[in-house]
């Protein structure tokens, strides 16, 4: 683009295109992503598929690396700091699915569920002219909390970049309070592999 | 590129994005045509156009868009929804749109109803950022 205002600094319009901006999805793989020897970030095991998540558009998805907490270390007579230390922060990641989608149950509560079926009186129900039986038949889960390990993959509102995380603990939480939101799986968690790669912004092409 | 000015270049991706729907684009709603054309787009820049970090508009800027999505009325003057429904779709179908200056995302849609002039409109409202081109 055109400078609208000269600028006698370096240039630094083109950082411009390095913005990630709003989420178009967000995909979770279980178990995370492993690099290979050539540092390509593959998808961890053969049968690993890519879950789409959908996410709360008002705070859905947040993610922090944690701030740091700082401790200052005085003299007598200088108020620079002589020596400080720091704490590293707590990363934090919060996903906030509202369905209850089979398949991302089974992912995030790392069970493939109890086949449930339940028997309704059809007085319950409406538009039941002519119907003998109701029944009500689906998965059913533990309502104790398990952490799982995802991979997480989210592409920009452009789809021009992709933001990862290679893993992160997760643990579900299942919250309905009758507001306007629906029941939502919230799943919140930090990163469990904070090494080299841990989480980047990477550049999307395609090519024929 | 006839013009390097950051507006034009804006219209001109927005306008070249438009025209795959293959239909006619105008940045207004025409007051008089030469022949009927029974579907058309309008691009148009209604909000304001702002700067997103300090020192103005020369790093990346925001703003919203607008495609109005006109198509003629039925004999009886209600709606088309057949190719309303097909053109709109196409519209969508174009996001997100990148551009060589500007990102083009999130469209909202608002069916407007009659125009008084035997259209009807769909307003696509979107999400525009610039990039540098």
């Amino acid at each position: 683009m055109a400078t609208v205002r000269k600028k006698t600094a370096p240039d630094n319009t083109s950082m411009q295109n390095n913005v990630f901006e709003g989420i178009s999805a967000v995909f979770a793989v279980d178990g995370g992503f492993t690099f290979d020897n050539s540092g390509n970030l593959s998808l961890l095991g053969d049968n690993a598929k890519l879950l789409e998540f959908p996410c709360s558009e008002d705070s859905g998805f947040s993610f922090d690396t944690g701030a740091p907490s700082i401790e200052h270390f005085k003299v007598h007579g200088l108020n620079a700091d002589w020596v400080s230390t720091f704490t590293p922060g707590d990363t934090e990641l919060s996903i906030e699915i509202p369905c209850h989608d089979t398949e991302i149950m089974q992912l995030v509560f790392g069970s493939q569920g109890t086949n449930i079926s339940i028997n309704l009186p059809l007085d319950a129900l409406k538009d039941t002219a002519g119907k003998t039986t109701a029944t009500a038949t689906g998965k059913g889960f533990g309502a104790a909390q398990k952490s799982v390990e995802l991979g997480l993959l989210i592409l920009d509102d452009t789809e021009k970049r992709l933001f990862y995380i290679k893993k992160a603990k997760l643990t579900a939480q299942v919250t309905f309070d009758g507001s306007n939101k629906p029941l939502c799986v919230v799943l919140s968690g930090s990163l469990s592999d904070s090494g080299d790669g841990a989480f980047g912004i990477l550049d999307i092409e395609t090519a024929a | 590129m006839a013009n390097d000015t950051f507006l034009y270049k804006i219209f001109n991706d927005l306008v070249g994005a438009a025209e795959k729907t293959g239909k006619p684009v105008y940045l207004e709603r025409p007051k008089s045509l030469k022949s009927e054309v029974t579907q058309f787009v309008v691009v148009s820049l209604p909000a304001q156009i702002y700067g997103m970090v300090k020192g103005g508009l020369g790093f990346r800027s925001g703003s919203n868009g607008l495609f109005s999505v006109y198509c003629k009325a039925k004999t009886d003057g209600t709606m088309n929804v057949n190719a309303q429904s097909n053109l709109v779709q196409r519209v969508l179908d174009l996001f997100p749109i990148v551009g060589e200056a500007v990102e083009a995302s999130n469209p909202a849609i608002l069916m407007q109803g009659n125009d008084g002039y035997g259209y009807q409109v769909t307003q696509i409202t979107f999400k525009l950022r610039t990039i540098k081109s």
